[in-house]
């Protein structure tokens, strides 16, 4: 079992502490784009004031443009959808359908009817960037499509091994649960490695079990291989007999009673056919959206001569309790619950699993510097070079390459094309640079090398921030900006303790300079 | 799992080890995937209880093949609960009318 | 909200305080003697405490979420227990259970 733990622990754990620590920033997806996008920051609060005072849309004459629209210049497919849009989530009327399996929008005037370019579509404007999006793709992608599916896939499956593994090997899971014994070197390393993994122990199972279910039939097809087909044959439209669509008004405020939610989205199945279906759907508020796991919101289906075929409340969903839970699962992973306080929750639980990660890859060089293990027979010494080069460029180097993708974002002319590739090219080049620095210089020199261009990343971000784009952050706390502010806040504290933890180790280095063979026994930098 | 494994470290045991427990894991979970879709068939939920049952019967599987102390004893516990699996699903397929 | 959080966080600190200090020694560490008063009292309180730490959670959010922002609330508690027993160990004295508010304390600050 110690076998399993370890080795399956080792060849994992530089992909999974990337893993981590990108998910654990993807946590905070908005605040890191909103700091991404500085130029938006005007027309976002512009638009918020305008969409509180805006008069409601004229609904009835929306749908009706929206309908008459779609039956010129659509066939009548399988599914019509049509966006009204209201008073509180702005005046926009879009429309989409399914055409050769693929879904189409297009955006109308809601006052004549005509077809308008994205009112939203400003990604060209300003700062082209994936924001914090970046950290989302590659915590489940690795920006790689389907193959880095499958190799997170893998990585997800090692984890979950490990930690049973793990909690297997560990005898004293309860009579060391409060320990943690600092400044004793390899010891310190082990409990750091326990403390952080036991302490949030159903979290990291939560994390790594919710996040393989994304894509287990994917992994794991057998199960949709045995289901027996279901459905029936589709039925083709012809166009010979077809309905007239209803006026839509009634129906969305017959929904919108029903629903008890304001109108969202109204969806016509089989548009025309005898058996068209026209279902409403609602908007969750803000509110609602923190009360709720299951972001799902309200539904009614109703036939075309108005007879209600089906409701759904909000937060549930058709089918069964295993559907259900398989939502439930996947609302447990992305966190969009709760607001700020599961966001934060999750941040700290995800950082334990990074810290989790980067001391038991650590623990693995400790253990081996002073007297090595012979694995691998005559190219041992190599193979720990490779590995420790390993843990510096994941562990601090990912770290650096995080933090100068938001350097990039500031220095990166807005103009230029390609513009988003560019800042994840800089977030790749600076990851690969710290490698190539780890097989460089030699261990000790490395770690604190990589943790002070940290550190130094970390606490003049708020400068370039004001140097590049004007902004500060007192006058984002005055604004009221604690997006932008907590993302500084957050990168001054862990400039700060990176800054902290090197100050602690060059004190007791040079304690321990007077005892020989200091290269041997010098711990390494990694933070506390 | 309640035995103290004496493993051994050679390498042959070892990767005779990873090979059982990763695709024989692999193999047990799918078929109790399958065995679920075919046994619960309304509105496709045994094919989701499948999947929700396949991954921790994975892990499961994989810890086991490292826990047990003699390799003769995980291939066995393996292939019988794959024997199980597969007469489930047999049954369950019609294919014996 | 922020005060049904924060009570939650305390309760919860509360209940890790009271099993750490049931063990000699974490004991020892916070009141130099390696002998709890009772430590089946202590450890009783103590999963009592984290128990009730649920309640303020679910007066903030429906039973759902509340379970949920629990888990995180007992995962940082513990953390800080750890923290604190380990670079600060005299914060917990405050927090034994059988005789809190402490004796000691009582006498001297009158």
């Amino acid at each position: 079992m110690a076998w399993l733990h370890t080795w399956g622990g080792l060849w994992f754990c530089w992909l999974l502490y990337a893993i981590f620590l990108t998910g654990t920033l993807a946590v905070m997806e908005e605040p890191i784009t909103h700091w991404m996008t500085p130029e938006h920051h005007a027309e976002e609060a512009r638009q918020a004031a305008v969409v509180k005072t805006a008069p409601l849309a004229d609904r009835p004459r929306s749908l009706a443009h929206a309908v008459a629209y779609l039956q010129r210049e659509q066939p009548p497919g399988e599914m019509w959808e049509i966006w009204p849009g209201s008073a509180r989530h702005g005046n926009d009327l879009t429309v989409y359908w399914m055409e050769k399996g693929a879904y189409i929008a297009r955006h109308l005037d809601p006052l004549s009817g005509k077809v308008i370019a994205d009112p939203h579509d400003d990604h060209d404007a300003g700062r082209a960037t994936l924001g914090g999006h970046h950290f989302v793709d590659f915590h489940y992608t690795l920006h790689a499509g389907t193959i880095g599916l499958w190799i997170v896939g893998a990585a997800t499956l090692a984890m979950l091994v490990t930690l049973v593994s793990g909690v297997i090997t560990h005898k004293r899971i309860f009579r060391d649960f409060f320990t943690f014994r600092a400044s004793k070197g390899q010891r310190s390393w082990l409990d750091g490695h326990t403390a952080a993994g036991v302490l949030s122990l159903p979290f990291q199972f939560m994390i790594a079990l919710t996040g393989i279910f994304f894509y287990g039939n994917m992994y794991m097809p057998a199960a949709t291989w045995a289901e027996p087909a279901m459905g029936g044959a589709r039925v083709e439209a012809s166009s010979a007999s077809l309905l007239a669509i209803p006026d839509l008004e009634p129906f969305a405020r017959r929904g919108e009673t029903l629903m008890k939610q304001d109108l969202r989205a109204i969806v016509i199945d089989k548009p025309g056919q005898p058996d068209m279906r026209i279902s409403t759907y609602g908007w969750n508020d803000d509110e609602e959206r923190q009360e709720r796991l299951v972001g799902t919101t309200a539904m009614v289906s109703f036939s075309a001569d108005g007879k209600v075929l089906e409701t759904r409340p909000a937060g549930k969903m058709a089918g069964g309790s295993a559907t259900y839970a398989i939502a439930t699962l996947a609302a447990l992973h992305m966190a969009e619950f709760g607001g700020f306080t599961v966001k934060w929750l999750y941040f700290i639980g995800g950082l334990a699993g990074t810290a989790m990660m980067g001391t038991g890859a650590i623990l693995f060089m400790v253990k081996r510097r002073g007297r090595a293990a012979n694995e691998f027979g005559r190219a041992t010494p190599q193979v720990y070079r490779l590995i420790e080069a390993l843990n510096i460029a994941a562990i601090a180097g990912l770290a650096v390459a995080s933090i100068a993708y938001l350097w990039a974002n500031r220095l990166i002319a807005t103009d230029i094309a390609h513009r988003e590739d560019w800042e994840v090219g800089v977030f790749f080049v600076v990851w690969l640079m710290a490698f190539s620095h780890a097989l460089i210089r030699s261990p000790g020199p490395a770690w604190r090398e990589q943790w002070t261009f940290f550190a130094f990343l970390c606490l003049a971000l708020p400068l370039v921030n004001l140097l590049t784009v004007g902004d500060m952050l007192p006058m984002e706390v005055v604004r009221g900006d604690w997006e932008s502010a907590g993302l500084e806040l957050v990168a001054l504290v862990c400039g700060a303790a990176s800054w902290w933890a090197l100050h602690r180790l060059k004190r007791r280095t040079t304690a321990s300079m007077r005892a020989p063979s200091v290269r041997d026994v010098a711990p390494v930098a990694g933070g506390e | 799992m309640a035995s103290k494994p004496t493993l051994s470290k050679s390498w042959p045991d070892v990767a005779l080890r990873v090979l059982i427990g990763v695709i024989g894991g692999y193999i047990l979970a799918s078929l109790l995937a399958a065995a679920l879709a075919l046994m619960l068939t309304g509105a496709r939920e045994g094919g989701k209880w499948g999947m929700l049952a396949g991954y921790p019967v994975y892990v499961a599987a994989i810890v086991a093949s490292f826990g047990i102390a003699s390799v003769r004893r995980v291939a066995l516990w393996f292939a019988g609960l794959s024997a199980v699996l597969l007469s489930a699903i047999i049954l369950c397929s019609g294919a014996l009318g | 909200m922020l005060a049904w959080l924060l009570s939650s966080l305390w309760l919860a600190l509360l209940g890790f305080a009271q099993l750490g200090l049931s063990m000699p020694r974490h004991h020892r560490d916070v009141f130099g003697t390696a002998s709890p008063p009772s430590a089946w009292l202590s450890r009783l309180a103590g999963f009592a405490f984290l128990g009730v730490a649920l309640a303020p959670c679910a007066r903030a959010f429906p039973l759902s979420v509340a379970i949920v922002v629990w888990f995180g609330m007992l995962m940082v508690a513990a953390f800080l227990v750890v923290a604190s027993l380990s670079w600060r160990p005299r914060l917990l004295r405050w927090m034994r259970y059988p005789t809190f508010p402490p004796c000691k304390m009582k006498t001297r600050d009158r």
